[in-house]
């Protein structure tokens, strides 16, 4: 299921800023959900990412010791449910791993009303390097809600990165 | 036949070993209260570690904005408007043995600043948190109560 939805896509561009170059790492449709009721406050929803950075460096051509750096570029969100993001009134993303300290990565608030879709604005100073050397990476989001709910909450996230690799 | 059956039998009890740990360190899981009362704050286990983060706010909105309270002292300018219900101070706890979980941090947000934190468990229902910059003698201890009571 997790191979079906999590469709990693690999863009290598040229751009190239002395001997670093730069590839965007994109995940999309990963999904998040939380099983209702749900109470008022933030609620955590998480995704484990098991991908091998090795394997997309090694697509693009390169060996995971040409490492140097990975930045968050964008997150986006997407409600399944039909009341949309009506009922949340801020939503963050952050990253965690077993030997990494957990990271804030983007922050949505407050969320405007009667959307599906939403935006998070990006840290730019967010050190997400030492993730992509762990095995396994925790994508966790808190979905803060305004008032209980009964039903579910289900969404999917596009998570775009770009890694710098040294020539 | 008698060495596999030995065998066998010390994996066994490394597994129960193992699963017994991990049982170990879930107590901490819950809702529990600072001792000033002005938060409560859900521990939870991400993966193998535990997470700590702000569910309830004695006082939610900022006297000087009238709004739910933000982040603003964080340095990363983009993630000042973090709201503080919901945020995460205590980050990246591995349980160690006995009744300490450490290699932690707690973030005070009323300064921005982060510190290193050990937590320890007196009892099912109290914890001790500790922050420090650097050795844990210089630090201070708070006392937090967990809010749903379980049996001694």
């Amino acid at each position: 299921m997790r191979q079906i939805i999590l469709l990693l896509a690999i863009s290598a561009f040229f751009a190239s800023c002395g001997t670093d170059q730069k590839i965007t790492y994109t995940l999309k449709d990963v999904p998040f959900s939380a099983d209702g009721p749900l109470f008022e406050g933030p609620n955590t929803m998480q995704y484990e990412l098991s991908q091998s950075i090795e394997d997309t460096l090694k697509k693009a051509g390169f060996t995971a010791e040409q490492l140097d750096k990975v930045q968050l570029k964008s997150v986006s969100f997407e409600s399944l449910d039909s009341v949309g993001f009506g009922a949340f009134n801020s939503l963050a993303f952050q990253l965690a791993a077993e030997n990494t300290p957990m990271v804030n990565a983007a922050i949505i608030n407050p969320i405007p009303a009667n959307t599906k879709q939403i935006a998070l604005a990006v840290s730019e100073e967010a050190e997400l390097t030492d993730f992509f050397k762990q095995k396994k990476i925790f994508l966790v989001t808190d979905a803060n809600l305004t008032k209980d709910q009964e039903e579910s909450a289900q969404f999917k996230a596009n998570i775009v990165f770009e890694i710098t690799v040294s020539k | 036949m008698k060495n596999l059956f030995l065998l066998l039998f010390s994996l066994s009890l490394f597994a129960n070993s193992e699963v017994s740990a991990q049982d170990a360190g879930d107590r901490i899981i819950g809702i529990w209260e600072p001792s000033n009362g002005k938060a409560r704050v859900k521990i939870e286990k991400i993966g193998t570690r535990y997470y700590g983060k702000i569910v309830w706010l004695k006082e939610p909105n900022d006297p000087e904005t009238g709004k739910p309270k933000v982040d603003k002292n964080n340095p990363d300018e983009k993630l000042q408007n973090v709201p503080i219900k919901g945020y995460r101070l205590l980050k990246d706890f591995a349980f160690k043995s006995g009744d300490e979980w450490d290699g932690g941090t707690i973030y005070d947000p009323e300064n921005g600043s982060t510190y290193d934190c050990v937590i320890t468990m007196k009892d099912n229902n109290t914890l001790d948190i500790r922050g420090f910059i650097g050795i844990s003698a210089f630090g201070r201890t708070d006392v937090w109560k967990r809010l749903q009571t379980q049996k001694k």
